[in-house]
């Protein structure tokens, strides 16, 4: 395996690169993944068996019904991003590069339970107010979305702290009275710095949910969110973004915020449930019960 | 619980010379890498960080001249106007 690194890659001509393919027949030309550094280096077979016993583990004890697994995790509404074309092998099926700079971003954070329901998502403005596009109509059209602000639109403790107490535990609630539910329930978020909460997590406990959090730098490869609703959102969201060419600035910034609701909604439906349910039902949701009750579901 | 998929997953790094562990850049003594958040450990161990960095903060006492600092009116989604004015990066409409 080639040695990684984060050097700067020299990019060869265009005309060299299609001849190149065009010599050989086992590369094709494909557009990459952006893969930050840590990611590519630390998911290692080691890290990933780790997490699975310590998730084997719980599964024997809490027996989870779909109804009470939930992921949580948050992703950047990002219309901008350009996407390169690189060279490699034919047979794989990804390929991955080093993160691009971004422009300032909104955070839209998410959670989803294993049997399609999902309570209201979350979205972080980098600023104090409310924008200019979000009106009454707005608020009434997307009902399933709460705002909250911060000065560069990460997620911090407190916004975590008062989302997941305020929307998404009474919603585990909720869950739990449903026919077959099971009494204990599991939430799966990952490992970023504002998880770090004692108050938070002992409001979990006392409900009888379980909180594990996957292994650093290795929710791509782990968390059902980042498998298939959030590649669905952002393939989305890049679609038919070229008509902003032609809009004012509060239009652009009404067009990405309506076209990520109209996205999240799409990458929320039961359709990409069952496929994203099929990408992680050895990962995550690994039971089979799990996986036939969705289904059917679905 | 079939470890196949994710075991097999394209961004896996299997080189040999890679350390098993991230290294850890946190200066916490929590981890989050695969805890169990709400298991008794992980909650005393949270606890006993939060104290230790509130007693860290307590002790330093900030010496030098008094600035007074201008509140933040702008952040960076009021200065998107400027930086965003481009907008033929968007090449790859499908």
């Amino acid at each position: 395996m080639p040695k990684r690194t984060t050097a700067e890659i020299k990019v060869p001509h265009r005309t060299y690169v299609h001849a190149l393919v065009k010599r050989c027949p086992d590369l094709t030309i494909k557009k990459a993944r952006i893969l930050e550094h840590d990611r590519s280096q630390y998911v290692t077979p080691t890290t990933l068996n780790d997490f699975f016993d310590k998730l084997q583990g719980l599964f024997e004890v809490g027996d989870y019904s779909p109804s009470m697994i939930c992921n949580f995790d948050e992703t950047m509404i990002q219309c901008a991003s350009r996407r390169l074309t690189v060279v490699g092998p034919r047979t794989s099926k990804t390929l991955y590069i080093p993160e691009q700079a971004e422009m300032p971003h909104i955070t839209l954070g998410v959670a989803i339970f294993a049997d399609c329901a999902y309570p209201e998502s979350l979205v972080i403005y980098p600023r104090k107010t409310l924008p200019q596009e979000v009106t009454a109509e707005w608020l009434v059209r997307y009902r399933k979305i709460c705002y909250t602000g911060q000065p560069k639109g990460w997620i911090t403790a407190e916004i975590l702290e008062k989302y997941l107490l305020e929307i998404v535990l009474p919603y585990f609630l909720l869950q739990r009275a449903r026919i077959g539910s099971s009494h204990r329930g599991l939430l799966l978020v990952d490992g970023h710095a504002s998880r770090i909460n004692a108050k938070l997590w002992q409001s979990f406990r006392d409900n009888d949910i379980d909180v594990i959090t996957f292994v650093s730098h290795a929710s791509h490869v782990m968390q059902p969110l980042d498998l298939c609703p959030f590649s669905v959102f952002k393939a989305q969201l890049r679609q038919g973004v070229s008509v902003m060419r032609k809009m004012t600035l509060p239009e652009r910034r009404q067009f990405v915020m309506t076209h990520a609701f109209d996205a999240l909604h799409i990458a929320l439906s039961p359709i990409q449930h069952c496929c994203w349910i099929q990408k992680s039902r050895s990962c995550s949701f690994g039971s089979s019960r799990t996986s036939e009750s969705l289904c059917c579901q679905s | 619980m079939d470890r196949a998929v994710p075991l097999s997953h394209s961004a896996v790094n299997r080189d040999p010379n890679t350390p098993p562990r991230p290294i850890r850049k946190r200066k916490t003594t929590i981890n989050l890498n695969g805890d169990i958040l709400t298991s008794q450990d992980s909650l005393q161990k949270i606890k006993n960080d939060q104290a230790n960095t509130a007693a860290r903060k307590a002790k330093v006492v900030k010496r030098g001249r008094k600035t007074t600092k201008k509140a933040d009116e702008e952040t960076p989604y009021d200065q998107m106007e400027e930086e965003t004015d481009d907008y033929s990066e968007y090449s790859d409409d499908a």
